[in-house]
């Protein structure tokens, strides 16, 4: 017993192949998750220190699969008589004389530290410190912050995954995050900015660049503090490199979650169309070393990879999970991700960026005329069978002859999926992933993730919601 | 049911007690236990999809040594487990500067005997849990009755029964224990095909089975809305008038109910900071809230600190009455605290006395909103700007499905133009009829 949870359960995970294998006799697919999660953080705001936390969180989840059917039971009662219940009331749960799925296959390259990052070398002093010299330097750095908030973060996820066919595998994966939220007044105004930083790693990346974090969230609420009405409607967009890959992850990739294109994507029935313009690259990669989005395998055990999703404009690959993947007749990409033992997989990205271009992004402001140029952003959502996406807008600026000019106050901006990225007409050099990314949230589950590119240029397909209109 | 009960009170007991031991003389302390049950069911094109049975239960400890607190929780409830978290709470507490929001309700201040007072709210169904046959055969129901309606299909279909006890034990001696159950049917229909495929949403969230209504009026009603989309397309940019349906209405009340919490007028980061007693929507606007309705959603005799909640009109004649406050925010404003330590509960803007249709009938152009997508407004600037759906109004007159669309605007000019119709619903516990708002941005092409 080596691992820790097969420590919690009091059994080797192959003692648990046999009940699982009673829970999916006749079944096409299905496992056994188990799950421990030990988070901990420090919230600072309004100067003082709001809240310090521990959460231990574990329990185990059975899956029994036929055909397109999923069975689930769940508990946090992590003994061998709950597992063994539930294997019983599975294996009634729907009969089958289906032939088990074969068993993940792939070579596992780790893309992050198998440590825990809640170790003894950032105690909880030292990280209250940190908080609070944090706040320090963004009230002395400007005379109009008013409030500042600090989440400092961290967890580890260890996993154990039990199949009937005898495969196991376990995971250990750490997360931090950095949350830095900055609002200003000076007297006649009031903005908020914010920034962030996370990484599959130990705590010692945000102790050393906390404060490029800082200056991040200290500079979008300048900029937010000179903003001027956004203008409303079409016009052309030039994303910058870096986070405006949210882009992607909305207006492509949920569309190409292989369970969206079973139950009705725009996307359903494209493959090996042209859906962007030519030049355009995406993929979606769970292999970044110690990016928010990496996994070393996914939540059915299978090892992650880089799945590229459009290759010079035309679709070439869905992500899949075993379930969808098995039902088109495509293999596994290791998108099959939980939020937490409380969930059955469902396909979800990973790493989602656009691959660089040849030009320099400085051409490209330097030869348009009149676009909307933005740089940060608050997320986005999508509705993936109409094909519509929004994504909110938090520093952009106006460019004007070339020139950048007046920043603008946040909006949302919304496209058609089958048409925006059609419009693509420049694509940079820069392409960045930075240490940051977002969580995203499908079918009520979260799940972290990232997501980057270069900058580029859309002509239009793109409707920018400000308040200006003239 | 009467053993389980034992259980978790049991179990707040003891982690009580092994952290007052371990704390020093004079130390608080702070349990909440969650227990919670689902059982859920998918179905799509006719045939089962999923089945989810769960049962799941996690404690949380709060430890106040004066002004310095720590939590914790965990989802082992072995001994060894509860004396660990006890003893590293007690330990992180120590570890936490002071801070002035650290404060645990005293006697005198909680609410005495709240599982008595929680009854008549009815907030759980004692009848026997649904068993997947009956949740299937609502599913299916909700699948045929949007099947019916041509050119409509199903993206998802899904039954839920949820049950859930919070029990509360703190060292001041309050302790209440809150029972309640949920059943959950929605679906989301699709209609056309391939790039011009419209979808919509619908279900209900009901307390007790017996409010359910017919699954077939649900099935139907999604299906409706998708097929009503059909030829949807962007109109072109400009000031226009927009009426928010009363399913996207409550959306503006959620973000009323954000900018009046008192910890975020303290910290100044509410743009309603300077507005008590001011007009902040149109002169015949009510809000109220109001925890006392039976089998309400947001029903609750008391907010989590135990701080009795009692019905309020946040906004009477269009005038701010209250902030939300919790114990801690009710300090710092130097008010009385209002049991709105968790937010609002059943929140309600009254309906107006002009019909939705008489409504329309004065737009000589404008949008009638019935769907919204992304999340950015800011509450710190109150600037408004969304993703939008729904239908274009000329001369009075519906004319076409519209989409592609965004609406922009301030929530405080927004409110201060709303016009409700008399068409409200308490369905949620957030509701609003349609409200009429003049003069907001539609970027569009």
């Amino acid at each position: 017993m080596s691992n820790p949870l097969e420590q919690k359960i009091g059994l080797d995970a192959q003692a648990l192949i046999p009940i699982v294998g009673k829970a999916t006799k006749g079944a096409d697919d299905g496992e056994l998750f188990v799950e421990n999660v030990l988070s901990e953080s420090v919230i600072l705001d309004d100067g003082e220190i709001k809240s310090t936390s521990f959460n231990n969180s574990m329990g185990f989840g059975l899956r029994r699969v036929v055909d397109e059917f999923q069975a689930y039971v769940y508990s946090n009662d992590l003994t061998k008589g709950a597992i063994e219940k539930a294997a019983k009331e599975l294996s009634a749960a729907a009969p089958g004389n289906g032939t088990l799925a074969m068993p993940p296959v792939g070579t596992i390259t780790p893309v992050y530290p198998e440590v825990s990052p809640l170790s003894a070398d950032y105690d909880l002093p030292k990280r209250i410190k940190l908080a609070q010299e944090i706040d320090a330097y963004i009230r002395g750095y400007d005379n109009r912050v008013r409030q500042v908030q600090v989440v400092i973060s961290a967890n580890v996820q260890d996993v154990l995954i039990v199949r009937p066919d005898g495969h196991v595998a376990t995971d250990r994966r750490p997360m931090v995050l950095l949350v830095i939220s900055v609002t200003m007044d000076d007297g006649t105004r009031r903005e908020t900015g914010r920034a962030n930083y996370s990484r599959r790693d130990g705590y010692k990346g945000i102790f050393d660049g906390w404060k490029a974090v800082a200056d991040r969230a200290l500079k979008q609420v300048d900029v937010l503090m000179q903003s001027v009405p956004c203008p409303a409607g079409e016009m052309p967009v030039i994303l910058g490199a870096g986070g405006s890959g949210v882009i992607f992850h909305e207006a492509i990739g949920h569309g190409l979650e292989g369970d969206s294109i079973r139950t009705g994507s725009a996307f359903s029935g494209m493959m090996g169309k042209q859906v962007a313009a030519k030049g355009v690259t995406i993929v979606d990669d769970g292999t970044i070393e110690g990016s928010r989005g990496s996994l070393n395998i996914d939540d059915e055990g299978t090892p992650t990879e880089n799945t590229t999703l459009i290759e010079d404009g035309k679709l070439v690959g869905y992500m899949n999970d075993r379930l969808n993947a098995r039902l088109h007749n495509m293999k596994p990409t290791g998108n099959g991700r939980r939020q937490s033992y409380r969930h059955r997989p469902l396909v979800r990205m990973r790493n989602t960026y656009m691959l660089n271009g040849t030009e320099n992004p400085a051409d490209i402001i330097k030869d348009t005329k009149r676009a909307i140029y933005a740089v940060d952003y608050s997320g986005g959502q999508v509705d993936t069978a109409a094909g519509k996406f929004v994504f909110q807008a938090t520093e952009a600026y106006l460019v004007e002859d070339g020139e950048i000019k007046a920043p603008v106050k946040g909006a949302t901006l919304i496209g058609s999926c089958l048409d925006a990225l059609m419009n693509i007409d420049r694509i940079g050099n820069d392409m960045r992933l930075e240490y940051a990314g977002g969580t995203c949230g499908k079918n009520g589950q979260s799940a972290p993730v990232n997501d980057g590119m270069p900058t580029v240029r859309m002509t239009g397909g793109i409707i920018v919601g400000g308040t200006a209109h003239d | 049911m009467t053993k389980q009960t034992s259980t978790s009170k049991d179990i707040c007991k003891t982690l009580l007690d092994y952290a007052l031991n371990e704390a020093p003389t004079g130390a608080k302390a702070r349990v909440v236990m969650g227990e919670s049950g689902k059982k859920s069911v998918g179905v799509l094109n006719g045939k089962p999809q999923s089945y989810d049975n769960a049962q799941t239960r996690s404690v949380s400890l709060s430890v106040y040594i004066g002004q310095q607190k720590a939590s914790a929780s965990s989802e082992d409830f072995s001994d060894a487990a509860l004396k660990k978290l006890a003893h590293e709470t007690v330990l992180m507490a120590k570890a936490t500067p002071a801070n002035k929001d650290a404060m645990l309700a005293a006697k005198g201040q909680f609410l005495e005997n709240v599982e008595e007072l929680a009854k008549p709210l009815d907030l759980h169904d004692d009848g026997p849990h649904p068993d997947v046959t009956e949740l299937q055969d609502m599913a299916f129901a909700l699948e045929n009755a949007a099947k019916a309606t041509k050119g409509v299909r199903c993206k998802s279909v899904n039954t839920s029964f949820n049950y859930s006890t919070t029990t509360v034990l703190t060292s001041e001696g309050f302790n209440a224990q809150v029972k309640s159950t949920s059943f959950v049917p929605m679906l989301q229909t699709i209609a056309g095909e391939g790039g011009t495929q419209t979808t919509a949403y619908s279900y209900r969230v009901c307390r007790h089975r017996e409010d359910l209504p017919a699954m077939e009026t649900i099935g139907k009603e999604a299906a409706e809305k998708a097929s009503a989309k059909q030829g949807a397309k962007p109109v072109p940019s400009g000031k226009m008038t927009i009426l928010f349906d009363r399913e996207v209405s409550p959306d503006l009340l959620g973000m009323f109910a954000g900018a009046i919490s008192g910890m975020a007028v303290d910290k100044g980061t509410s743009f309603l900071k300077d507005s008590m007693g001011e007009q902040v929507f149109a002169k015949d606007i009510t809000l109220t809230d109001d925890p006392t309705i039976p089998r309400g959603l947001g029903s609750d005799p008391c907010d989590s600190q135990g701080i009795p909640t009692k019905k309020l009109d946040l906004v009477k004649d269009g005038k701010l009455q209250h902030w939300l406050l919790s114990l801690a925010s009710a300090k710092r404003l130097g008010l009385e605290p209002n049991g709105r330590g968790d937010g609002v509960t059943n929140l309600v803007m009254q309906p107006g006395t002009t019909s939705r249709d008489d409504l329309i009938a004065g737009v000589e152009k404008g949008i009638l909103v019935t769907g919204m997508i992304g999340h950015s407004s800011n509450l710190t600037t109150g600037d408004f700007s969304r993703g939008a759906e729904g239908f274009l109004i000329e001369n009075g007159k519906i004319t076409q499905p519209v989409h592609e669309i965004t609406i922009a605007g301030n929530l405080k000019d927004m409110f201060l133009n709303m016009t409700p119709a008399d068409d409200l619903k308490l369905d949620l516990s957030i509701a609003a009829p349609t409200v009429r708002i003049e003069g907001m941005t539609v970027a569009g092409k």
